[in-house]
């Protein structure tokens, strides 16, 4: 019989190599699950999802089905969408509004903070229930960081902005382009799907060695409407850094080399001319430049461990559905102190690449489904050295060139401690 | 209605199940619309996010990364085979391009593609806008609506 997987031996720090079984072992999944997804802070929702009292969404968070919801008293609440009585589940609509939630099976019914206040018929428990306890389960911990909400599973956890670390320093900054006002997640979700491990989307998402030779495609047709040097600013001698921001996050920030790469994707936007006439009339030249360049990238691609990524202009939540079946839930912003014409050049620039249709994301998912055939081979070892040598560490973050594998090794080194810390300390 | 309309309809679906691109390419006007909205109650697909919103630049561009080599997710290719069903013309649409056309006709499609041994099918409606040029008909707009679109999806770099 095959011996089970130790996660410790999965990770070789030393070697900076990951053993393929983190990423195929069922157990390791269900380790992962437990260990990641519901003893740590996850991220749950943008609170612009959620303006309103009533306002809620149903999602998975690791497997554990929810409402996320912001209940009478303001407050998001994150609740087991599951009747105390006998398991169904108690909301059904992707996203909606409801004061109460009702368990269609035998009619118990829940206030929108998951009190429980209705119980059909119930003569016929005598004395014996106790509504107080049977409220729907609720995630403990609850915590917004400028409007990104995450949730705990488990209630011993740090403050969330300790759990951020460097982190919290570029969500600062994707924040503040919108020049003091509010992100709006006003265009929905869109879901992607591939048969794949949860941690290839991790990986790929804070992945700046990939671009040049996954996206070719795209990079040359942009080089062919005189993009200059198309795909250098992630290129061997691009002047840009990948770090490991503490806990697990990482980025990929190409400020200093993306140069006017993204404003032009914007400008050849369908529809753009006119658009573009109206905001040079409302802006500076400078200006304008500055805001067509952020509708299309900040300059960098943040990861929140273990289920956030920040890139372009949208929030990217990786779902991990099983140990080989992945979702990736797309919500694009907009900002609702800018111009129309500006807002809709983000979401041109987020369909260029972003969509099942796009011209990006599905090299990425194609490249997830040659992994998959790959790692089947009887072959144990996954590298992830490169920049090992010329990575330098300060403040708890750690940097080294934009193609260096550091975001991921800050991955491995998070999941190394979620998955072998003693259960009494990880709860 | 004409059968040259039915025929045009037919053998734009034939073109991509052929896969001749250039040609398929060749049918669509000077200015045109390639769009696949998310949902069908989308009013304005300039102020919404869509699946695909194209001008003819960037279907042009959607064609010639098809056609580089380079474009790994259609590496191998996908095949596909497209029933279309009745073509019906449309007389009151609930959108429509900002741009000169004749006619508008819809017809429901059936398509199947089959890639990497597996099969995925998308079911839906397309909505054509046609206009007569001297040289033969040209397509002005296409709105493809599909079931699927709300989700979840996953690889869609074939054309609709």
């Amino acid at each position: 019989m095959k011996q089970a997987l130790n996660a410790a031996d999965l990770v070789d720090l030393d070697g900076a190599r990951i053993h393929r079984g983190a990423y195929t072992d069922p157990e390791i999944y269900r380790a992962e699950m437990d260990r990641i997804f519901k003893s740590t802070w996850v991220y749950v929702a943008h609170e612009s999802e959620l303006p309103v009292t009533g306002d809620y969404k149903t999602t998975t968070l690791g497997k554990e089905p929810v409402v996320i919801v912001r209940s009478q008293s303001g407050a998001i609440e994150v609740l087991s969408n599951r009747c105390r009585h006998r398991g169904a589940s108690v909301c059904q609509a992707p996203t909606g509004n409801a004061r109460f939630f009702r368990c269609e099976y035998h009619g118990w019914t829940y206030k929108n903070n998951g009190d429980l206040v209705g119980v059909t018929y119930g003569e016929g428990y005598d004395d014996g229930l106790d509504k107080s306890q049977l409220g729907l389960a609720r995630w403990p911990r609850v915590e917004s960081y400028r409007g990104f909400v995450f949730a705990s599973y488990t209630a011993d956890v740090p403050p969330l902005v300790e759990h951020l670390a460097g982190a919290r320093e570029y969500l600062d900054l994707f924040i503040d382009q919108a020049d003091g006002a509010d992100f709006r997640a006003d265009h929905g979700t869109q879901e992607l799907r591939y048969a794949g491990n949860w941690k290839f989307q991790l990986e790929n998402g804070c992945d700046g060695y990939h671009p040049n030779f996954t996206h070719r495609s795209f990079f040359r047709m942009m080089s062919g409407h005189g993009e200059a040097d198309s795909g250098n600013y992630m290129d061997s001698k691009a002047p840009a850094m990948a770090r490991g921001l503490g806990n697990g996050h990482g980025v990929l920030d190409q400020r200093t080399s993306s140069g006017s790469h993204y404003s032009d994707r914007v400008r050849l936007a369908p529809g753009a001319g006119p658009l573009l006439e109206r905001l040079a009339e409302r802006y500076t030249p400078d200006e304008l430049e500055r805001h067509l360049s952020n509708a299309s990238s900040v300059g960098f691609n943040l990861t929140v461990f273990p289920n956030l990524q920040v890139i372009g202009t949208h929030l990217r939540e990786i779902v991990p559905l099983d140990v080989d079946s992945t979702a990736v839930r797309y919500t694009p912003l907009t900002v609702a102190g800018h111009p129309e014409e500006l807002n809709q050049l983000r979401l041109r620039a987020h369909e260029l690449f972003y969509t099942a249709a796009g011209f990006g994301v599905p090299d990425d998912g194609e490249m997830f489904a040659r992994l998959g055939t790959g790692m089947g081979a009887d072959v144990d070892w996954v590298l992830l050295a490169r920049g090992v040598h010329r990575q330098s560490a300060e403040n708890g973050t750690t940097s080294a060139h934009i193609t260096d594998e550091v975001p991921q090794r800050s991955i491995w080194l998070r999941w190394r401690e979620l998955l072998t810390e003693p259960v009494e300390a990880a709860r | 209605m004409s059968a040259a309309v039915e025929d045009f309809v037919y053998d734009e679906a034939a073109l991509l199940d052929d896969a001749d691109y250039d040609r398929w390419l060749a049918l669509w006007a000077d200015e045109c619309v390639y769009w696949a909205p998310y949902r069908r109650d989308v009013a304005d697909p300039a102020a919404t996010v869509n699946l695909i919103y194209d001008d003819r630049a960037r279907l042009g561009d959607r064609v010639h990364r098809l056609l580089s080599g380079d474009a790994h997710a259609q590496d191998p290719p996908s095949v596909t085979s497209r029933l279309v069903g009745p073509v019906r013309p449309v007389t009151n649409p609930t959108w429509r391009p900002e741009l000169a056309h004749d006619a508008t006709f819809a017809a429901g499609f059936l398509l199947t593609e089959v890639r990497r041994g597996e099969r995925r099918q998308y079911t839906g409606r397309a909505t054509y806008w046609l206009r007569g040029e001297s040289d033969g008909t040209r397509l002005v707009a296409k709105r493809v609506d599909l079931l699927e679109a709300v989700g979840p999806l996953g690889n869609l770099t074939i054309l609709l």
